[in-house]
């Protein structure tokens, strides 16, 4: 398969389960160039871009005076982001198997959440479950156990909103959450917990893959929550050992939490961006979650909360 | 610092407080501060009309502490918001 093939099924896997008439915007353009030298590859770095993200490898930089975002990871991926305009232009230089994750998801999520946010959607770091359209939102970082939990709430028979990132809006409803139910990726040792997933771990990764994919919502037969109005907020993180806690919180302890999901770009949209958070954090019994091996034990704790 | 020293909030930070809880995001550092009541209360007294002597004055009046602490902690407070530029020292009146 081509290179240029290859990125599109990547991001096409994960925007499949969003509807094709879906809510605005409906005026964001994505361009990706799959560039054959270094001078087709040569998207301007912003003389005057200052850091606002520090990924793992690269730079995130951005421009106020000319309203620009600039992503760099690595020496083969850039972005160059016109928030204000609507636009997005990702370039790969030759990528390989290796930069496929990256070109379809950190280089891609970055720019539509500044995008979004520009409209009024902000973004919040956190997967989502929901029962008669009442959300309990898992809030936290990479590697704090928020994809597993989703999975095991969703496998107990909970509507689906996503994984990883959710939307806020603010009107004349109030606070509502929207869904965004993206492929789900799942380490090895996730799936472990999961038996019904196993099968899962006898095809090989993909080249460049570190994780599974899945369509949750399809294997469990969940509906998708499009939209709801926020009822929890949990902040888990892993623990040792098999039982879990469960603990409320200050929504000022939660709203602490939260702040990191604001880019800290142009000063409007980043202050409506915390004034959301703010509304979620004040809207939500908020709790933390120690998450013990005992997924179930887990589970128990949490769907009552939902009652 | 002076007691007649006015301070003003540096109006780039980005606020918000839920509860008791206030939050400062600073764009220019990039870093975030959160504040509990109390030092939520001393930074909305920083609005460029009050001195540090009455923002001590105030707080003595409203939490039961000793005046000596209070003056102590409002002013270690203000001094690391000063090092942060999250406040900053207002214009005289007239200036």
């Amino acid at each position: 398969m081509s290179a240029w093939r290859e990125a599109a099924a990547a991001l096409a896997g994960r925007l499949e389960g969003l509807p094709p008439d879906g809510p605005p915007p409906h005026d964001l353009k994505f361009e990706l160039r799959l560039a054959a030298g270094a001078a087709e590859h040569a998207l301007p770095r912003p003389a005057a871009g200052r850091p606002v993200y520090e990924p793992p490898a690269g730079e995130v930089l951005y421009d106020p005076d000319a309203d620009l975002l600039f992503l760099e990871l690595g020496p083969r991926l850039r972005a160059l982001c016109a928030p204000g305009r609507g636009r997005a232009t990702v370039s790969a230089l030759d990528p390989g198997p290796e930069e496929l994750w990256l070109l379809s998801h950190p280089l891609f999520t970055l720019p539509l959440a500044e995008l979004a946010k520009r409209r009024g959607l902000f973004p919040v770091h956190a997967g989502g479950v929901a029962r008669g359209g009442r959300a309990l939102l898992l809030a936290g970082a990479s590697g704090s156990g928020k994809s597993t939990l989703a999975l095991a709430l969703l496998r107990s028979g909970l509507d689906f909103l996503g994984d990883d990132t959710l939307f806020l809006t603010r009107g004349a409803a109030g606070l509502r959450l929207h869904a965004f139910p993206d492929e789900v990726d799942l380490t090895d040792a996730t799936v472990a917990f999961f038996p019904e997933l196993h099968p899962l771990l006898a095809a090989p990764l993909p080249a460049g893959w570190r994780k599974r994919r899945l369509r949750a919502e399809r294997f469990y037969g969940a509906a998708v929550a499009w939209e709801c109005a926020p009822a929890v907020l949990v902040l888990p993180r892993v623990v040792p050992g098999s039982e879990s806690r469960l603990a409320p919180i200050d929504p000022g302890e939660a709203l602490v939490e939260l702040v990191a999901n604001v880019l800290l770009t142009d000063p409007v949209s980043s202050q409506a961006h915390l004034d959301a958070l703010a509304e979620l954090a004040a809207a939500s019994r908020c709790y933390r979650l120690e998450t013990g091996s005992d997924l179930d034990g887990a589970v128990r704790r949490l769907r009552p909360l939902l009652d | 610092m002076d007691p007649r020293t006015r301070l003003e909030r540096n109006e780039r930070v980005l606020t918000q407080q839920v509860a008791g809880t206030r939050v400062l995001l600073d764009p220019d550092s990039g870093r975030y501060y959160a504040l509990d009541e109390i030092s939520g209360r001393v930074w909305d007294l920083c609005d460029g009309s009050r001195d540090i002597g009455d923002i001590v004055t105030t707080l003595q009046d409203e939490y039961e502490a000793e005046p000596e602490t209070v003056e102590h902690d409002v002013r270690r407070f203000l001094a690391d918001m000063l090092a942060e530029r999250l406040l900053a020292v207002a214009a005289a009146p007239g200036e």
